[in-house]
């Protein structure tokens, strides 16, 4: 085979819908699944599709999204002949002016995509969730000698206006995109998985950049189907865009029951860095006497003494006697003390869910007063490190923000919809 | 006289991980002791590594001798316990011909004598010895604070045992200055109560010279055989006594009692605290998967390793990765080695099923200990299994409805055309 394209992961986007979990690190780096981190399912599609070089770009440079991907080595990418590395913003800019959109993320970084021997770009997105083999995208883009190829998808009517549609002729080939119409004119949706002839693409994308249209789906495919071979790769699988709390719920959900939703991690070869967060060390999961563990998902390193029910758990979660976890993700080394009962919660690592507390979702929740637009599907979220003291009382769509203490909590009750902060 | 104080910087490690141990019958077929799979995700020889590198010996020499494929596959460069880099690093050493005709190794002075190009190489003043054969978590530092302090020649490691069962180990007699007077291999009359762990701290220069008589005028090769007692005799063996947990290993029913033990409240075994380190990979594509469990799982008193996959009931039992418990199958006091499929309605008791094994749908595999107490030993091997244990070895393939009694055992490889009806009886034995 020729040699594949440089794979460029544009992983900046602010992930600001998922709230606290996006406050403290790179949206690609929210944990997912236990023991992944979003970035996982790109970065182990692109090292089994035989990718060569990877380069990932984000505005934010945590050291946790650094330390996860280090140089590649979890995904059998760091070598003589291979590599992956977090691509810095440019010197001088400010974070609010490096990422003008996500051509320009490009064109910016064509150093190190000039640097190789490339014919093609293979653009991904680092927040999406699915499985893929590129090379099929890839034989094909070749077959059809384009200049520019995107993966799409059958998407429901109603939720067409939230994607770029194309409208293909008989042969696959783009005669009109339109990106996140309120009149979508078919069902076709762009995944956010494009092959590009570097040439042609990196010249089209400095032409537009200097008369300020910065976007992909926007500026630059529009401009391409005009004058130049741009395709539909068709695609069928799962695909999700966990952009919200509400979507990021309902993905983790969809891996209790893998046969059912299609998202089936054991199928699908992925790997992580099991260095991050020390998962490598820690033993095996221990089920106590009074264990009660249903149609859930548990990571290594857990302690289960209480109930667990259609739950996802990250490794080093302990569940005490008594305690109930039930439609909840709880990330790392989270203490569900005696006797507390946690309903529809996700919550970021190292928090405390203090003895006899309850945190419930209700009918008649009301939204978040200070996030409607993040929480009003009933889950409670916690913040990394914070404490729910004991006997507490949690309603659906309260927020408690990261490092919150016992002190903090004026009184034991959050009525839905509050927010708690540290004073 | 005063001896530089030597530390674990100063010290060459040697793990003797040769031996097949035929008393652990056909788990051992095709692996050494070291080999065999602990505690769900590791292998018995995790306890040497883990322990010499926490203490700081960062070479290390492995004695490798039986099928030593897996136990390389495992250990690798040593980097998962943090033995590959500038100044550390992993050697294997299996038999090799050396200068006139080398053979198998005839014990383990033999085989450390074989290696003594190996040890001067490495020009370490003190040389760790080691069984990966043993089960234990232990800091080996204060075994260095005793032999600096006593200015012992070889510094051992004893921890007590019941006295009942002191006949089984070699047993040492120690003085009021920590140094061991008496010392016998299995005495018939248990002259103490302390066991020797196979750990010992020498003098490099000393095991050397040790070795190179033994080499001329030895008969069984083995250091506890021809070498210790000389040295006790002349009051030169310190011995520290290390309290904590340390299992043996050297049958079936120990082996089984060893996982068992990592189970429990305060288990005796206390995986989550010994923090050992393993080699979580084994060349596969993509990690292990977290725990996926069903509408009809009911998990107690059990460990389950990463990639099971569970929707039948596992009580007081320990399972590897990648085990699949089908709807309705029951697991009771149970052993799952990696891989195997236990298929609906399937019922295990008692246990120890290898990798890679399937047992088909409504199988009943082994007995409980009450039905089990009378039952009959294996007839083939009687004194290897008696104590109602069921044996599955790898790769097997056990036909749907299949009851299979205790103290069977199914030797790895067999299919079902291997069986010869719907029943294995106690103490059978299925050969492929």
């Amino acid at each position: 085979m020729k040699i594949p394209p440089v794979c460029m992961i544009l992983a900046g986007g602010q992930g600001s819908r998922l709230n606290a979990l996006a406050w403290h690190r790179a949206k690609p780096a929210v944990p997912f699944a236990g023991i992944h981190r979003l970035i996982d399912f790109t970065l182990s599609n692109s090292a089994n599709s035989g990718i060569l070089r990877i380069g990932v770009l984000t505005q934010y440079l945590p050291l946790s999204l650094m330390d996860h991907i280090g140089a590649g080595e979890s995904w059998d990418m760091s070598a003589r002949t291979r590599e992956c590395r977090i691509l810095p913003p440019n010197e001088g800019a400010s974070a609010k002016d490096w990422y003008l959109g996500t051509a320009h993320a490009i064109a910016t970084n064509s150093d190190f995509i000039q640097r190789g021997p490339e014919n093609e770009i293979l653009i991904l997105s680092g927040d999406h969730i699915y499985h893929m083999d590129y090379r099929e995208m890839i034989q094909f883009h070749r077959e059809k000698k384009a200049h520019f190829t995107i993966a799409t998808m059958p998407v429901p009517k109603e939720d067409a206006h939230r994607f770029g549609i194309a409208v293909v002729d008989d042969n696959n080939r783009v005669i009109q995109f339109q990106e996140k119409p309120e009149v979508p004119l078919g069902t076709l949706g762009s995944m956010g998985v494009y092959i590009a002839d570097r040439d042609v693409t990196l010249s089209r994308i400095n032409e537009l950049v200097s008369q300020g249209k910065t976007d992909i789906g926007g500026d630059l495919v529009p401009s391409l189907i005009q004058d130049s071979r741009v395709f539909a790769f068709p695609f069928k699988g799962y695909w999700r865009d966990v952009g919200t709390l509400g979507s990021f719920w309902d993905c983790s959900m969809d891996l209790i029951k893998p046969e059912l939703s299609g998202l089936d991690l054991q199928r699908w070869s992925m790997r992580t860095n099991l260095n991050s967060s020390e998962i490598y060390d820690r033993s095996p999961t221990s089920f106590g006497h009074n264990a009660q563990i249903t149609e859930s998902y548990i990571s290594q390193g857990c302690r289960i003494e209480g109930r667990v029910h259609r739950s996802v758990l990250s490794p080093g979660v302990v569940v005490e006697k008594n305690a109930e976890v039930v439609d909840s993700v709880l990330f790392h080394d989270i203490r569900v003390c005696q006797g507390s009962k946690v309903f529809k919660t996700i919550s970021d690592k190292f928090t405390v869910i203090g003895p006899g507390a309850v945190l419930k979702p209700s009918e008649n929740d009301s939204v978040n007063t200070a996030f409607p637009d993040h929480l009003n599907s009933g889950i409670i979220l916690l913040g990394n490190r914070s404490l729910v003291p004991e006997n507490a009382r949690v309603s659906g769509n309260c927020l408690v923000f990261p490092e919150v203490t016992e002190s903090d909590w004026t009184s034991r009750i959050l009525e839905s919809g509050e927010t708690l902060k540290n004073h | 006289m005063s001896k530089t104080i030597l530390r674990a910087r100063d010290t060459l490690g040697m793990i003797l991980a040769g031996g097949r141990v035929n008393e652990l019958a056909a788990l051992t077929l095709h692996r050494p002791k070291s080999a065999v799979p602990f505690g769900g995700i590791y292998r018995v020889i995790d306890c040497a590594l883990t322990n010499l590198s926490s203490t700081g010996v960062n070479r290390i020499g492995i004695l490798s001798q039986y099928r030593p494929y897996s136990l390389m596959d495992h250990v690798r460069d040593g980097r998962y316990w943090d033995l590959h880099g500038f100044r550390r690093g992993i050697s294997f050493l299996p038999p090799h011909t050396g200068e006139s005709n080398s053979d198998w190794y005839k014990g383990t002075a033999d085989a450390l004598y074989q290696n003594i190009a190996f040890i001067n190489h490495n020009k370490k003043a003190l040389t760790l010895i080691v069984s990966g054969d043993h089960i234990y978590r232990m800091d080996y530092n204060p075994l260095f604070e005793l032999h600096n302090r006593t200015g012992a020649e070889m510094t051992m490691a004893v921890t007590p045992v019941p006295i009942d069962s002191a006949s089984h180990y070699g047993l040492a007699e120690i003085d009021a200055d920590g140094f061991v007077t008496h010392y016998r291999e299995k005495p018939a009359y248990p002259i103490s109560s302390l066991a020797s762990m196979t750990v010992y701290l020498f003098d490099t220069r000393v095991l050397i010279d040790e070795l190179k008589k033994n080499a001329k005028s030895g008969k069984t090769f083995q250091i506890y055989d021809e070498i210790l007692p000389g040295m006790v005799e002349r009051k030169s063996v310190a011995a520290y006594c290390h309290n904590g947990y340390w299992a043996y290993s050297r049958s079936l029913d120990e082996y089984y009692q060893s996982n068992m033990d990592c189970l429990g409240k305060q288990p005796a075994a206390d995986l989550t605290n010994w923090n050992l380190h393993t080699n979580h990979d084994s060349g596969r594509i993509g990690d292990h998967p977290p725990i996926l469990t069903g509408t009809k799982t009911d998990i107690r008193n059990s460990i389950i390793s990463q990639g099971c996959s569970i929707n039948g009931l596992v009580h007081n039992s320990v399972l590897s990765p990648m085990v699949r418990i089908e709807s309705g199958a029951e697991i009771h006091d149970s052993l799952i080695l990696e891989g195997s499929v236990i298929k609906e309605e399937s019922i295990i008791r008692r246990s120890i099923i290898d990798k890679n094994v399937v047992i088909g749908r409504n199988a009943r595999v082994g007995k409980s200990s009450e039905t089990g107490k009378e039952a009959e030993p294996n007839r083939n091997e009687p004194n290897l299994l008696h104590c109602g244990l069921t044996i599955i070895g790898k790769n097997t393939f056990v036909p749907e409805n299949m009851k299979i009694g205790t103290n069977v055992i199914i030797f790895p490889d067999v299919q079902t055309r291997h069986f010869t009806g719907l029943c294995v009886s106690d103490g059978t034995t299925v050969f492929p």
